[in-house]
């Protein structure tokens, strides 16, 4: 079990934002090496079902985040890569803004001895 | 805003969903490849790195769930799959799915044809009548002849009034080969009053009542297309109707059946040839009394129906000064027409109700059996949602199950109500011109169906759908347990209302055997004649006697006949006599007074009670005598014996001799008493003495001889008149139609009601008998013997069926009194019926518990703890 419940509203907007920040940083990535990518960041304190960033994928492609071409991976294998668009840069952004706010807020509660 | 976009991505990839399925396929089939080739270069057996790989993903059938749900691919998969799943399940559960189909189509089409009939006896307005609120008919003695509707026309200031003769029965063509058509005389104020317009040609016209112009006749558009094979050029050529020539001028539009809902073939002007519209073949358009006339008027703008009354009340008490006359009133032309069709009406409104009813349990019940399948297949959900099926996605296959069984449904509804208005329609034959099925109220019948069987699918569509994905089969036990006392409030009420339509059934099963048994006459032995003598000219009272003696006498003497009488009506005819008033008349029964011969009781089979029948002796020179009916004798005179008494019966007739008291007949309804006032035909009354009817007895029975006598009698009467020969039978039968329509369709409704009230009994059992599989297990296993098994299930039914039936005698005998207006010589709550009806339905719902218990009793103690 992850440390995070699978399926709430938090871990999808979770995902999401790692997805878009992972795109924002590494450039391209195909489906596997985007969630090989997170679990990496993580630490590997994070292990999520692989298949679970496919549907996240289509959502944000569909919301216009991100788009997707077929291309050769490294090692000459076909997949499909993800890239950030305009919007979905914005997005990252506006989003890191909000979580970072969010932190501090809760930190503000978690550590309250802290400032 | 973000939601929108994607919904409207969504849909514009929707004509690309199926390729979006294959990208996936790709996609995934890469990520696996990619990562196998990972595992690979960390060292792993190519097998171990294939199921790493596939632990990592997670289960991908959930992944193309989630996938498909978004990009659009079930909707494609709905159309496709959905089809054919559904498709594959409605085929394999062969019983239930004929069952509901059978239920829902019968519920729907009876409902819907009934329910078209009750709309054309009591709500459509008339066909082709302009505003037919605005119209009322005109009631009291002054508006009933043409002397009285002529002062009328002159007086009334708020109505435009028309006269309407009753119908009548003339001869169409010559008179030795022609046919008879129902014939209204109008005056020519009628159309435009009622606003009708032709089909062909032009309606009647002031200038058709001119005296001495040739003779005019509207045809209706039934008689132009029968006789004359709706010939266009008709308009303008002469036919003859009851032997005079009359043009056709036009032909009224379908349907019209005027305010009187009734069958008319041809209109003629009132004041040509009033000859032709009087009963009696008179000119009366000088006659101030007698009734053969209908005012109608409609309101002048402006006016409304109060001021038309108080004018017409004014006119009256000013009229009536001095004689004795019923006052004039005004009824609007809608109330009229319900109290004309009461009985068909009543029966109507019955059997709407009843099979609303019956189509309402069906339902219940069809929701009931939806339920129990789905819970038969609890497993197989189960199974699915492991898949990775959601919610939606169950949900859906039901739903489309059940629209394939609806869709079903609605079609055979639509021929079981083409069925259904066929079979009324020849019961009730006065309505067959009416198009109770056009193609707008089938849409809504179909319509109908499907709304009845998506509804019934639905609830237990989604209870499948929620029960399953909440992952716990025992949750099913809760979620009925707390509707079981609902549920069964709901079948003892459908044993009840089952009960109660088929004590209905079984009360008019009685009715109708008796208003068709003892009439009083033999109508299986007996052939009416009748001759119209006008369509030959014969006119005048002396030679219609002398020409129906001279048949008479040839028909008498032939050897197919055993005996033969002339009346001046027969059984079941309407009779001309009935205005001749008794002496008791204003508080008495009033009697139908026939003129006969010698022989007719013995020709109709009518016994003589007392006394003795007329003879040859009774002619014009010998004292005064009659015969009457016991109950016309005992309601004149109840404490006296009439026999050979003297009594004045008639207004301003000698007194007459009683001879003899007959056994008492049905009169012109079957329902009614005749109350029968004999004259011999050589001592009738002037007026009254040329014979209507010759009644013959034949040798042979009636179905044998009918062939040769009528050609026979057609031959004698050759050059006399148009002949209609017909079994007194099938008169009885036109009378005793609508009784067997309401056996038939109470019958029917009963027979479905209790057919439904058995299924929902066997649904109940079924569904707890399910439920109850591990504790019969568990019993069984404990040594309880199948029987006692099987006999738990039938009392839980028992209990039902008792107190239904206990529910359904008590509504029956609060609903009696309002069946019986529309019952015959059996009361509502006659024992017989309330015995067998009962014993009948218990028997009908316990044979629905008996499958259930059955089943409990076979329970195989390992698979039913297994299960759980």
């Amino acid at each position: 079990m992850s440390p995070v419940e699978d399926k709430s509203a938090v871990w999808q907007g979770t995902l999401s934002l790692m997805v878009l920040k992972t795109l924002a940083t590494m450039g391209p990535l195909h489906g596997y090496g985007l969630a090989r990518r997170i679990e990496q960041t993580s630490g590997n304190r994070l292990a999520l079902n692989y298949g679970t960033i496919y549907p996240m994928l289509l959502k944000l492609e569909q919301e216009g985040a991100i788009r997707s071409e077929w291309g050769l991976s490294e090692n000459k294998r076909r997949a499909k890569f993800y890239t950030l668009t305009r919007a979905g840069r914005r997005r990252a952004d506006d989003e890191t803004r909000q979580w970072s706010t969010m932190n501090e807020i809760l930190d503000l509660f978690l550590e309250p001895g802290k400032r | 805003m973000r939601v929108l976009r994607r919904w409207l991505h969504r849909l514009l990839s929707l004509p690309r969903a199926g390729r979006r399925d294959d990208d996936l396929a790709a996609e995934l089939d890469s990520h696996f490849q990619l990562h196998i080739d990972d595992n690979l270069r960390a060292g792993m057996s190519p097998d171990e790195a294939r199921r790493a790989a596939r632990l990592a993903f997670g289960p991908v059938e959930s992944v193309r769930e989630q996938y498909r749900a978004r990009t659009g691919v079930m909707l494609i998969r709905s159309a496709a799959g959905l089809f054919r799943d559904a498709l594959r399940t409605v085929t394999r559960q062969r019983l239930a799915t004929v069952t509901t189909i059978a239920v829902l189509s019968c519920g729907v089409g009876t409902t819907a044809s009934v329910l078209g009939l009750v709309d054309v006896l009591l709500f459509r307005p008339p066909a082709h009548v302009r505003s037919p609120e605005r119209l009322v008919a005109i009631t009291g003695d002054a508006a009933q002849h043409y002397i009285g509707y002529e002062d009328l026309t002159r007086r009334v200031t708020t109505l435009d009034l028309a006269a309407v003769s009753r119908p009548r029965v003339l001869t169409l063509g010559d008179a030795d080969r022609g046919r008879t058509v129902r014939t209204q005389c109008v005056t020519a104020s009628y159309a435009p009053l009622l606003g009708v317009q032709p089909a062909l040609g032009r309606m009647l016209a002031p200038a058709d009542e001119v005296r001495g112009v040739r003779p005019a006749a509207v045809i209706s558009d039934g008689l132009w297309r029968r006789q004359f094979g709706g010939d266009r050029g008709l308009v303008g050529t002469e036919v003859l109707l009851a032997g005079v020539a009359h043009v056709i001028i036009g032909v009224a539009p379908p349907e019209f059946r005027a305010l009187e809902m009734v069958a008319v073939d041809t209109w003629l002007p009132l004041t040509v040839s009033p000859e032709l519209c009087s009963w009696t073949g008179a000119n009366l358009l000088q006659s101030s009394s007698g009734n053969w006339l209908t005012t109608i008027g409609r309101l002048k703008d402006g006016i409304s129906l109060d001021r038309a009354q108080q004018e017409l009340h004014t006119l009256s008490t000013f009229a009536s000064a001095g004689q004795r006359r019923s006052p004039l009133t005004a009824t609007p032309i809608q109330d009229t027409r319900r109290n004309r069709v009461s009985r068909d009406a009543q029966l109507a409104l019955w059997l709407a109700g009843g099979t609303s009813v019956v189509l309402l349990i069906a339902c219940t019940n069809i929701a009931g059996l939806l339920a129990v399948r789905a819970a038969a297949r609890r497993r197989e959900m189960a199974v699915r949602v492991q898949l990775g099926a959601t919610r939606a996605r169950l949900f859906g296959q039901l739903l489309v199950e059940n629209l394939l069984v609806s869709a079903t449904a609605a079609v055979a509804a639509v021929f079981v109500a083409a069925g259904t208005r066929a079979l009324l329609q020849e019961f009730m034959p006065a309505w067959s011109g009416d198009r109770w099925l056009d193609p707008r109220s089938t849409a809504l019948l179909a319509a109908f169906a499907l709304g009845a069987g998506l509804l019934s699918g639905i609830v237990p569509a989604a209870q499948t759908a929620r029960v399953m994905t909440a992952g716990a089969s025992h949750t099913t036990h809760a979620v009925t347990r707390r509707r079981s006392r609902i549920w069964n409030g709901i079948l003892v009420a459908q044993v009840a209302l089952a009960l109660i339509l088929s004590i209905g059934a079984g009360l008019f099963v009685r009715s109708t055997w008796a208003v068709t048994s003892n009439l009083g006459y033999e109508p299986d032995k007996v052939v009416l004649v009748t001759v119209d003598l006008q369509a030959a000219g014969i006119r005048r009272e002396s030679e219609r006697r002398l020409a129906f003696d001279a048949i008479f006498d040839r028909v008498r003497s032939s050897p197919l006949v055993a005996s033969a009488s002339l009346a001046t009506s027969g059984p079941l005819q309407e009779n001309i006599l009935r205005s001749v008033l008794p002496r008791r008349a204003s508080d008495g029964p009033s009697p139908v007074v026939s003129a006969v011969s010698p022989s007719y009781f013995v020709t109709t089979g009518t016994r003589i009670l007392r006394g003795r029948s007329f003879t040859d002796a009774d002619d014009r020179n010998s004292p005064p005598v009659a015969i009457v009916d016991s109950t016309l004798a005992a309601g004149l005179w109840p404490d006296e014996d009439v026999l050979d008494r003297c009594q004045v019966v008639l207004v301003a007739q000698p007194c007459i001799r009683i001879v003899g008291v007959s056994e008492p007949r049905r009169g012109h309804t079957l329902a009614q008493a005749s109350q029968d006032l004999f004259l011999p035909l050589t001592q009738a009354l002037s007026g009254h003495s040329a014979p209507e009817a010759l009644l013959v007895r034949p040798r042979d029975s009636v179905d044998a001889a009918l062939p040769e006598l009528a050609a026979f009698i057609r031959g004698v009467a050759t050059g006399r008149g148009f002949v209609n020969v017909q079994p007194l039978e099938s008169l009885v039968n036109t009378q005793a139609r609508s009784w067997r329509l309401g056996t038939l369709m109470f019958g029917a409704c009963g027979a479905m009601a209790v057919i439904v009230a058995a299924l929902g009994l066997f649904v109940s059992l079924q569904l707890a008998v399910q439920q109850r599989t591990a504790e019969f297990g568990v019993r069984l296993t404990l040594g309880a013997s199948p029987v006692r098994i099987a006999g738990m299930v039938l009392r839980q039914g028992l209990w039902l069926v008792l107190a239904g039936a206990a529910l359904g005698v008590g509504a029956a005998l609060l609903l009696g009194d309002s069946l019986r207006a529309l019952l015959y010589g059996v009361a509502p709550t006659d024992m017989l019926t309330l015995v067998v009806a009962p014993s009948f339905v218990a028997a009908a719902a316990l044979l629905g518990c008996l499958a259930p218990a059955v089943r409990a009793a076979r329970v195989d103690p390992m698979v039913a703890l297994r299960t759980e």
